[in-house]
Protein backbone atom coordinates (compact mmCIF):
# COMPACT_ATOMS: atom_id res chain seq x y z
CA UNK A 1 0.00 0.00 0.00
CA UNK A 2 1.39 3.37 -0.66
CA UNK A 3 -0.52 5.42 2.04
CA UNK A 4 1.24 3.32 5.32
CA UNK A 5 -0.74 5.69 8.08
CA UNK A 6 -3.57 4.47 10.07
CA UNK A 7 -6.53 7.04 11.48
CA UNK A 8 -9.64 5.83 13.47
CA UNK A 9 -13.03 5.31 12.43
CA UNK A 10 -13.52 8.69 14.40
CA UNK A 11 -11.22 11.10 12.83
CA UNK A 12 -12.64 9.48 9.56
CA UNK A 13 -15.74 10.61 10.60
CA UNK A 14 -14.02 14.33 11.53
CA UNK A 15 -12.44 14.81 8.59
CA UNK A 16 -15.61 14.79 6.37
CA UNK A 17 -17.72 17.50 8.76
CA UNK A 18 -15.38 19.85 7.26
CA UNK A 19 -15.19 17.98 3.69
CA UNK A 20 -18.93 18.96 3.68
CA UNK A 21 -19.69 21.84 5.73
CA UNK A 22 -17.23 24.12 4.20
CA UNK A 23 -18.33 25.54 1.24
CA UNK A 24 -21.98 24.27 1.66
CA UNK A 25 -22.51 27.25 4.24
CA UNK A 26 -21.43 29.49 1.47
CA UNK A 27 -22.91 29.98 -1.64
CA UNK A 28 -25.40 27.36 -1.00
CA UNK A 29 -28.39 28.75 1.99
CA UNK A 30 -28.85 31.66 -0.83
CA UNK A 31 -29.74 29.15 -3.51
CA UNK A 32 -31.36 26.80 -0.93
CA UNK A 33 -33.49 29.87 -0.53
CA UNK A 34 -34.08 31.23 -3.94
CA UNK A 35 -36.15 27.02 -4.47
CA UNK A 36 -37.71 26.92 -0.90
CA UNK A 37 -38.09 30.44 0.91
CA UNK A 38 -39.53 29.80 4.34
CA UNK A 39 -39.15 26.11 4.17
CA UNK A 40 -35.44 26.13 3.55
CA UNK A 41 -34.37 24.73 6.94
CA UNK A 42 -36.46 21.40 5.89
CA UNK A 43 -34.34 20.96 2.91
CA UNK A 44 -31.16 19.20 4.66
CA UNK A 45 -33.58 16.48 5.96
CA UNK A 46 -34.48 15.36 2.83
CA UNK A 47 -30.96 16.20 0.99
CA UNK A 48 -29.46 14.19 4.30
CA UNK A 49 -31.08 10.82 2.41
CA UNK A 50 -27.91 10.49 -0.58
CA UNK A 51 -25.43 11.05 2.25
CA UNK A 52 -27.13 8.03 3.81
CA UNK A 53 -26.87 6.15 0.64
CA UNK A 54 -23.97 7.15 -0.35
CA UNK A 55 -21.70 6.05 2.82
CA UNK A 56 -24.24 2.99 2.90
CA UNK A 57 -22.82 2.31 -0.92
CA UNK A 58 -18.72 3.08 -0.08
CA UNK A 59 -19.53 0.36 2.58
CA UNK A 60 -20.67 -2.32 1.04
CA UNK A 61 -17.89 -1.55 -1.95
CA UNK A 62 -15.33 -1.40 1.13
CA UNK A 63 -16.92 -4.79 2.49
CA UNK A 64 -16.21 -6.64 -1.12
CA UNK A 65 -12.54 -5.17 -1.51
CA UNK A 66 -10.97 -4.53 2.17
CA UNK A 67 -7.76 -3.15 1.42
CA UNK A 68 -8.67 -0.95 -1.05
CA UNK A 69 -9.54 2.11 -2.56
CA UNK A 70 -12.01 2.96 -5.20
CA UNK A 71 -9.16 3.50 -7.82
CA UNK A 72 -7.99 0.17 -7.30
CA UNK A 73 -11.28 -2.11 -6.83
CA UNK A 74 -13.21 -0.64 -9.56
CA UNK A 75 -10.47 -2.32 -11.55
CA UNK A 76 -11.19 -5.87 -10.22
CA UNK A 77 -14.71 -4.91 -10.88
CA UNK A 78 -15.03 -4.04 -14.54
CA UNK A 79 -11.90 -5.49 -16.05
CA UNK A 80 -8.80 -3.83 -16.40
CA UNK A 81 -9.86 -1.26 -19.13
CA UNK A 82 -13.31 -0.06 -17.96
CA UNK A 83 -11.54 0.20 -14.76
CA UNK A 84 -8.87 2.49 -15.51
CA UNK A 85 -11.49 4.37 -17.45
CA UNK A 86 -13.97 4.89 -14.21
CA UNK A 87 -10.47 5.85 -12.00
CA UNK A 88 -10.07 7.96 -14.71
CA UNK A 89 -13.64 9.72 -14.26
CA UNK A 90 -13.16 10.14 -10.52
CA UNK A 91 -9.16 11.36 -10.83
CA UNK A 92 -10.43 14.38 -13.55
CA UNK A 93 -13.92 14.96 -10.83
CA UNK A 94 -11.63 15.62 -8.08
CA UNK A 95 -9.49 17.41 -9.81
CA UNK A 96 -12.18 19.93 -11.32
CA UNK A 97 -13.97 19.91 -8.39
CA UNK A 98 -11.67 20.94 -6.27
CA UNK A 99 -10.61 23.41 -8.34
CA UNK A 100 -14.26 25.17 -7.84
CA UNK A 101 -14.03 24.57 -4.34
CA UNK A 102 -10.45 26.83 -4.39
CA UNK A 103 -12.31 29.31 -6.59
CA UNK A 104 -15.56 29.58 -4.26
CA UNK A 105 -12.95 29.87 -1.14
CA UNK A 106 -10.89 32.32 -3.06
CA UNK A 107 -13.75 34.65 -4.71
CA UNK A 108 -15.13 34.10 -0.47
CA UNK A 109 -11.62 35.82 0.53
CA UNK A 110 -11.42 37.97 -2.20
CA UNK A 111 -15.02 39.63 -2.09
CA UNK A 112 -15.34 40.33 1.66
CA UNK A 113 -12.04 40.75 2.97
CA UNK A 114 -9.00 41.34 0.81
CA UNK A 115 -10.38 43.37 -1.82
CA UNK A 116 -6.95 44.52 -3.49
CA UNK A 117 -5.52 40.99 -3.61
CA UNK A 118 -4.96 38.70 -6.54
CA UNK A 119 -7.47 36.21 -6.66
CA UNK A 120 -4.42 34.30 -7.79
CA UNK A 121 -2.16 34.42 -5.14
CA UNK A 122 -5.50 34.14 -2.30
CA UNK A 123 -5.91 30.51 -4.61
CA UNK A 124 -1.90 29.77 -4.55
CA UNK A 125 -1.06 30.45 -1.12
CA UNK A 126 -3.99 28.54 0.28
CA UNK A 127 -3.01 25.67 -1.83
CA UNK A 128 0.62 25.41 -0.67
CA UNK A 129 -0.51 25.21 2.98
CA UNK A 130 -2.60 22.32 1.59
CA UNK A 131 0.19 20.81 -0.36
CA UNK A 132 2.28 20.50 3.04
CA UNK A 133 -0.55 19.20 4.97
CA UNK A 134 -0.88 16.37 1.92
CA UNK A 135 2.55 15.58 2.07
CA UNK A 136 2.23 15.05 5.81
CA UNK A 137 -0.46 12.04 4.32
CA UNK A 138 -2.97 11.09 5.96
CA UNK A 139 -2.95 11.10 9.28
CA UNK A 140 -1.55 14.71 9.44
CA UNK A 141 -4.52 15.52 7.85
CA UNK A 142 -6.77 13.78 10.24
CA UNK A 143 -5.03 14.74 13.24
CA UNK A 144 -5.81 18.66 12.12
CA UNK A 145 -9.20 18.35 11.35
CA UNK A 146 -9.02 16.81 15.29
CA UNK A 147 -7.85 20.06 16.14
CA UNK A 148 -9.66 22.38 14.03
CA UNK A 149 -13.31 20.99 13.70
CA UNK A 150 -14.47 21.43 17.39
CA UNK A 151 -13.40 25.10 17.33
CA UNK A 152 -15.22 25.61 13.99
CA UNK A 153 -18.34 23.86 15.67
CA UNK A 154 -17.95 26.23 18.77
CA UNK A 155 -17.55 29.28 17.12
CA UNK A 156 -20.74 28.33 14.91
CA UNK A 157 -23.07 27.59 18.03
CA UNK A 158 -21.65 31.09 19.91
CA UNK A 159 -22.33 32.70 16.76
CA UNK A 160 -26.16 31.24 16.59
CA UNK A 161 -26.11 32.38 20.44
CA UNK A 162 -25.14 35.80 19.89
CA UNK A 163 -27.68 35.93 17.06
CA UNK A 164 -31.13 35.05 19.43
CA UNK A 165 -31.75 38.65 19.90
CA UNK A 166 -31.89 39.34 16.16
CA UNK A 167 -34.05 36.25 16.03
CA UNK A 168 -37.72 36.47 14.42
CA UNK A 169 -39.16 33.40 14.57
CA UNK A 170 -42.59 34.14 12.45
CA UNK A 171 -40.27 34.54 9.62
CA UNK A 172 -40.61 30.83 9.00
CA UNK A 173 -44.50 30.90 8.58
CA UNK A 174 -46.25 29.51 6.87
CA UNK A 175 -44.29 26.29 6.94
CA UNK A 176 -45.08 24.33 4.06
CA UNK A 177 -47.40 26.83 2.50
CA UNK A 178 -46.94 25.26 -0.98
CA UNK A 179 -46.94 21.94 -0.37
CA UNK A 180 -43.84 19.57 0.40
CA UNK A 181 -42.40 20.23 -3.14
CA UNK A 182 -40.35 23.97 -2.75
CA UNK A 183 -38.40 22.43 0.80
CA UNK A 184 -37.38 18.85 -2.21
CA UNK A 185 -36.48 21.72 -4.87
CA UNK A 186 -34.71 23.27 -2.23
CA UNK A 187 -32.98 20.04 -1.46
CA UNK A 188 -31.67 19.53 -4.63
CA UNK A 189 -28.10 21.53 -4.24
CA UNK A 190 -27.16 20.60 -0.74
CA UNK A 191 -27.80 16.65 -1.71
CA UNK A 192 -25.12 16.73 -3.96
CA UNK A 193 -22.86 17.94 -1.25
CA UNK A 194 -24.12 14.98 0.41
CA UNK A 195 -22.83 13.06 -2.02
CA UNK A 196 -19.25 14.35 -1.40
CA UNK A 197 -19.50 11.79 1.22
CA UNK A 198 -17.78 9.03 -1.25
CA UNK A 199 -14.68 10.15 0.01
CA UNK A 200 -14.83 7.83 2.35
CA UNK A 201 -13.82 5.13 0.26
CA UNK A 202 -10.38 6.54 -0.24
CA UNK A 203 -10.57 6.52 3.45
CA UNK A 204 -11.87 3.54 4.74
CA UNK A 205 -8.70 1.08 3.60
CA UNK A 206 -6.72 3.44 6.22
CA UNK A 207 -9.52 3.13 9.33
CA UNK A 208 -7.44 1.00 12.19
CA UNK A 209 -10.68 0.02 14.21
CA UNK A 210 -12.83 -1.25 11.09
CA UNK A 211 -15.69 -2.46 13.36
CA UNK A 212 -16.77 1.56 14.28
CA UNK A 213 -16.20 2.36 10.41
CA UNK A 214 -20.27 2.52 10.14
CA UNK A 215 -21.57 4.23 13.18
CA UNK A 216 -18.83 6.99 12.54
CA UNK A 217 -19.40 7.48 9.12
CA UNK A 218 -23.28 7.43 10.02
CA UNK A 219 -22.56 10.07 12.93
CA UNK A 220 -20.95 12.03 10.42
CA UNK A 221 -23.78 12.48 8.24
CA UNK A 222 -26.01 13.31 11.02
CA UNK A 223 -24.01 15.63 12.30
CA UNK A 224 -23.39 17.65 8.65
CA UNK A 225 -27.35 17.43 8.25
CA UNK A 226 -27.68 18.92 12.11
CA UNK A 227 -24.68 21.37 11.21
CA UNK A 228 -26.46 22.51 7.60
CA UNK A 229 -30.26 22.38 9.65
CA UNK A 230 -28.88 24.81 12.33
CA UNK A 231 -27.23 27.35 10.17
CA UNK A 232 -30.21 27.76 7.81
CA UNK A 233 -32.76 27.68 10.29
CA UNK A 234 -30.58 30.65 12.20
CA UNK A 235 -30.01 32.47 8.40
CA UNK A 236 -33.55 32.44 8.14
CA UNK A 237 -34.68 33.34 11.45
CA UNK A 238 -32.78 36.09 10.90
CA UNK A 239 -32.90 37.94 7.38
CA UNK A 240 -36.13 36.12 6.74
CA UNK A 241 -37.39 36.07 3.03
CA UNK A 242 -34.67 38.32 1.57
CA UNK A 243 -31.99 35.77 2.15
CA UNK A 244 -32.40 34.51 -1.45
CA UNK A 245 -31.15 37.96 -2.81
CA UNK A 246 -27.60 37.68 -0.33
CA UNK A 247 -24.60 36.03 -1.94
CA UNK A 248 -23.42 34.55 1.14
CA UNK A 249 -26.48 34.76 3.59
CA UNK A 250 -24.36 33.36 6.48
CA UNK A 251 -22.04 36.48 6.81
CA UNK A 252 -24.85 38.81 6.43
CA UNK A 253 -26.65 37.20 9.14
CA UNK A 254 -23.17 37.41 10.97
CA UNK A 255 -22.85 40.91 10.31
CA UNK A 256 -26.42 41.65 11.98
CA UNK A 257 -24.22 40.33 15.57
CA UNK A 258 -24.71 43.42 18.03
CA UNK A 259 -24.74 43.09 21.70
CA UNK A 260 -24.84 46.71 23.78
CA UNK A 261 -22.99 48.22 20.70
CA UNK A 262 -20.02 46.74 22.12
CA UNK A 263 -19.74 43.25 20.14
CA UNK A 264 -20.10 43.94 16.54
CA UNK A 265 -18.32 43.38 13.20
CA UNK A 266 -17.92 39.84 13.89
CA UNK A 267 -17.07 38.79 10.63
CA UNK A 268 -13.06 38.62 10.79
CA UNK A 269 -14.31 35.40 13.33
CA UNK A 270 -16.50 33.80 10.26
CA UNK A 271 -13.31 34.01 7.90
CA UNK A 272 -11.23 32.62 10.36
CA UNK A 273 -13.34 29.27 10.70
CA UNK A 274 -13.94 29.68 6.85
CA UNK A 275 -10.44 29.74 6.51
CA UNK A 276 -9.64 26.63 8.37
CA UNK A 277 -12.88 24.69 7.16
CA UNK A 278 -11.67 25.35 3.72
CA UNK A 279 -8.33 24.56 4.08
CA UNK A 280 -9.11 20.93 5.91
CA UNK A 281 -11.51 20.77 2.91
CA UNK A 282 -9.32 21.76 0.27
CA UNK A 283 -6.67 19.31 1.80
CA UNK A 284 -8.87 16.30 1.90
CA UNK A 285 -9.97 16.57 -2.14
CA UNK A 286 -6.34 17.50 -2.79
CA UNK A 287 -5.38 14.38 -1.07
CA UNK A 288 -7.46 11.72 -2.56
CA UNK A 289 -6.55 13.58 -5.95
CA UNK A 290 -2.98 12.89 -5.42
CA UNK A 291 -3.62 9.59 -3.86
CA UNK A 292 -5.62 8.23 -6.17
CA UNK A 293 -3.14 9.29 -9.36
CA UNK A 294 -0.70 7.36 -7.29
CA UNK A 295 -2.51 4.33 -7.88
CA UNK A 296 -4.12 4.78 -11.00
CA UNK A 297 -0.65 4.65 -12.31
CA UNK A 298 0.72 1.94 -9.48
CA UNK A 299 3.53 4.06 -8.55
CA UNK A 300 5.34 3.27 -4.94
CA UNK A 301 5.33 7.00 -3.69
CA UNK A 302 2.91 9.30 -3.90
CA UNK A 303 4.96 12.35 -2.41
CA UNK A 304 6.53 13.76 -5.24
CA UNK A 305 3.26 14.43 -7.18
CA UNK A 306 2.04 17.09 -4.65
CA UNK A 307 3.27 20.02 -5.90
CA UNK A 308 2.92 19.41 -9.54
CA UNK A 309 -0.93 18.82 -8.75
CA UNK A 310 -1.12 21.84 -6.99
CA UNK A 311 -0.13 23.60 -9.41
CA UNK A 312 -2.71 21.74 -11.67
CA UNK A 313 -5.22 22.50 -9.30
CA UNK A 314 -4.71 26.57 -9.42
CA UNK A 315 -4.95 26.19 -13.09
CA UNK A 316 -7.92 24.74 -12.44
CA UNK A 317 -9.48 27.28 -10.23
CA UNK A 318 -8.86 29.92 -12.76
CA UNK A 319 -10.07 27.92 -15.53
CA UNK A 320 -13.94 26.73 -13.99
CA UNK A 321 -15.47 30.27 -14.40
CA UNK A 322 -14.79 33.16 -15.58
CA UNK A 323 -16.07 34.91 -12.15
CA UNK A 324 -18.27 34.72 -9.26
CA UNK A 325 -21.65 35.19 -10.96
CA UNK A 326 -21.02 32.39 -13.32
CA UNK A 327 -19.45 29.84 -10.49
CA UNK A 328 -22.77 30.46 -8.62
CA UNK A 329 -25.00 29.97 -11.95
CA UNK A 330 -22.96 26.84 -12.46
CA UNK A 331 -23.06 25.47 -8.87
CA UNK A 332 -27.07 26.27 -8.76
CA UNK A 333 -27.85 24.29 -12.21
CA UNK A 334 -26.11 21.46 -13.66
CA UNK A 335 -23.28 20.95 -10.54
CA UNK A 336 -25.33 19.08 -8.34
CA UNK A 337 -26.21 16.19 -10.84
CA UNK A 338 -22.19 16.23 -11.84
CA UNK A 339 -21.53 15.75 -8.15
CA UNK A 340 -24.68 13.18 -8.14
CA UNK A 341 -23.92 11.00 -10.94
CA UNK A 342 -19.82 10.98 -10.01
CA UNK A 343 -20.27 10.00 -6.44
CA UNK A 344 -23.47 8.47 -6.01
CA UNK A 345 -24.41 6.72 -9.34
CA UNK A 346 -21.33 5.21 -10.96
CA UNK A 347 -20.65 3.66 -7.42
CA UNK A 348 -24.48 2.17 -7.25
CA UNK A 349 -23.27 0.45 -10.60
CA UNK A 350 -20.00 -0.73 -9.10
CA UNK A 351 -21.88 -2.01 -6.54
CA UNK A 352 -24.10 -3.87 -8.68
CA UNK A 353 -21.55 -5.00 -10.80
CA UNK A 354 -19.26 -6.30 -7.55
CA UNK A 355 -22.47 -8.08 -6.42
CA UNK A 356 -23.14 -9.93 -9.58
CA UNK A 357 -19.77 -10.87 -9.88
CA UNK A 358 -19.35 -12.47 -6.33
CA UNK A 359 -22.41 -14.16 -6.60
CA UNK A 360 -21.48 -16.06 -9.52
CA UNK A 361 -18.10 -16.84 -8.22
CA UNK A 362 -20.03 -17.99 -5.16
CA UNK A 363 -22.33 -20.01 -7.82
CA UNK A 364 -19.17 -21.74 -9.37
CA UNK A 365 -17.95 -22.90 -5.92
CA UNK B 1 0.72 42.02 -19.06
CA UNK B 2 0.22 38.09 -20.53
CA UNK B 3 4.39 37.84 -20.46
CA UNK B 4 4.36 38.62 -16.76
CA UNK B 5 1.76 36.16 -16.07
CA UNK B 6 3.71 33.63 -18.09
CA UNK B 7 6.95 34.23 -16.35
CA UNK B 8 5.24 33.67 -12.89
CA UNK B 9 3.97 30.64 -14.36
CA UNK B 10 7.25 29.49 -14.98
CA UNK B 11 8.92 30.90 -12.25
CA UNK B 12 6.56 28.66 -9.63
CA UNK B 13 7.28 25.76 -12.03
CA UNK B 14 11.17 26.25 -11.80
CA UNK B 15 10.51 26.45 -7.58
CA UNK B 16 8.49 23.12 -7.70
CA UNK B 17 11.42 21.58 -9.82
CA UNK B 18 13.99 22.94 -6.85
CA UNK B 19 12.16 22.09 -4.03
CA UNK B 20 11.36 18.59 -4.99
CA UNK B 21 14.67 17.88 -6.80
CA UNK B 22 16.19 15.67 -3.95
CA UNK B 23 13.05 13.54 -3.81
CA UNK B 24 13.24 13.34 -7.71
CA UNK B 25 17.03 11.96 -7.73
CA UNK B 26 15.43 9.08 -5.67
CA UNK B 27 12.53 8.23 -7.29
CA UNK B 28 11.81 5.54 -9.52
CA UNK B 29 11.69 6.04 -13.77
CA UNK B 30 8.03 5.95 -13.52
CA UNK B 31 7.67 8.69 -10.62
CA UNK B 32 9.64 11.00 -12.55
CA UNK B 33 8.02 10.57 -15.62
CA UNK B 34 4.39 10.98 -13.45
CA UNK B 35 5.60 14.32 -12.55
CA UNK B 36 7.12 16.14 -15.46
CA UNK B 37 3.93 15.09 -17.27
CA UNK B 38 1.67 16.31 -14.43
CA UNK B 39 4.02 19.71 -14.47
CA UNK B 40 4.51 20.08 -18.12
CA UNK B 41 0.27 19.57 -18.46
CA UNK B 42 -0.08 22.46 -15.72
CA UNK B 43 2.19 24.57 -17.33
CA UNK B 44 0.90 24.03 -20.63
CA UNK B 45 -2.82 24.75 -19.67
CA UNK B 46 -1.76 27.85 -18.08
CA UNK B 47 0.48 28.98 -21.19
CA UNK B 48 -3.19 28.54 -22.99
CA UNK B 49 -4.95 30.25 -20.65
CA UNK B 50 -3.28 33.40 -20.15
CA UNK B 51 -3.52 33.70 -24.17
CA UNK B 52 -6.94 32.30 -24.49
CA UNK B 53 -8.42 33.21 -21.48
CA UNK B 54 -12.30 31.64 -22.56
CA UNK B 55 -10.80 28.10 -23.30
CA UNK B 56 -13.84 25.84 -23.13
CA UNK B 57 -13.17 23.70 -20.20
CA UNK B 58 -14.46 21.18 -18.25
CA UNK B 59 -17.02 23.25 -16.74
CA UNK B 60 -18.66 24.08 -20.14
CA UNK B 61 -18.89 19.77 -21.00
CA UNK B 62 -20.45 19.58 -17.41
CA UNK B 63 -22.92 22.05 -18.44
CA UNK B 64 -23.73 20.95 -21.87
CA UNK B 65 -24.07 17.30 -20.37
CA UNK B 66 -26.35 18.21 -17.70
CA UNK B 67 -28.22 20.78 -18.84
CA UNK B 68 -31.08 19.06 -19.86
CA UNK B 69 -31.43 17.61 -16.39
CA UNK B 70 -31.44 21.02 -14.69
CA UNK B 71 -33.61 22.10 -17.52
CA UNK B 72 -36.61 19.28 -16.56
CA UNK B 73 -36.51 20.31 -13.13
CA UNK B 74 -36.24 24.26 -13.82
CA UNK B 75 -33.07 25.00 -11.78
Amino acid sequence: MIEKGKISALQMGIMMHPAIIATAILLVPAITAHHANQDMWISPIWASLTGFVTVYIAILLHNYYPQQTVIEYSEQIVGKFFGKIVGFIFLLFYLHTNGIIIREYGEFIVGNFFVRTPLIFVMGSMIFVCALAVRGGVEVIARLSEMIVPVVIIVIVFFIILLIPDMNITNMLPVMEKGIFPSIKGAIIPQSWFSEFFLIAFFLPYVADQENRKKWAIMSVVAVLFTLFLVNITVLFVLGNITARFVYPVMSAVRYVSIADFLEHLEAFVMAIWVAGAFLKISVFYYVFVLGTAQWLRLSDYRLLVFPSGFLLLVFAVWTAPNLMELSLFLGTTVPFYLDSVQTIIPSFLLLIAKWRNKMRDEQK
Amino acid sequence: MKIEFLLGSSIVVVLICLLEWPRFQRAHKKEKATFLVLLGLGMALAAALIYKPDLPGPSQLVDYMFRPFARMLKL
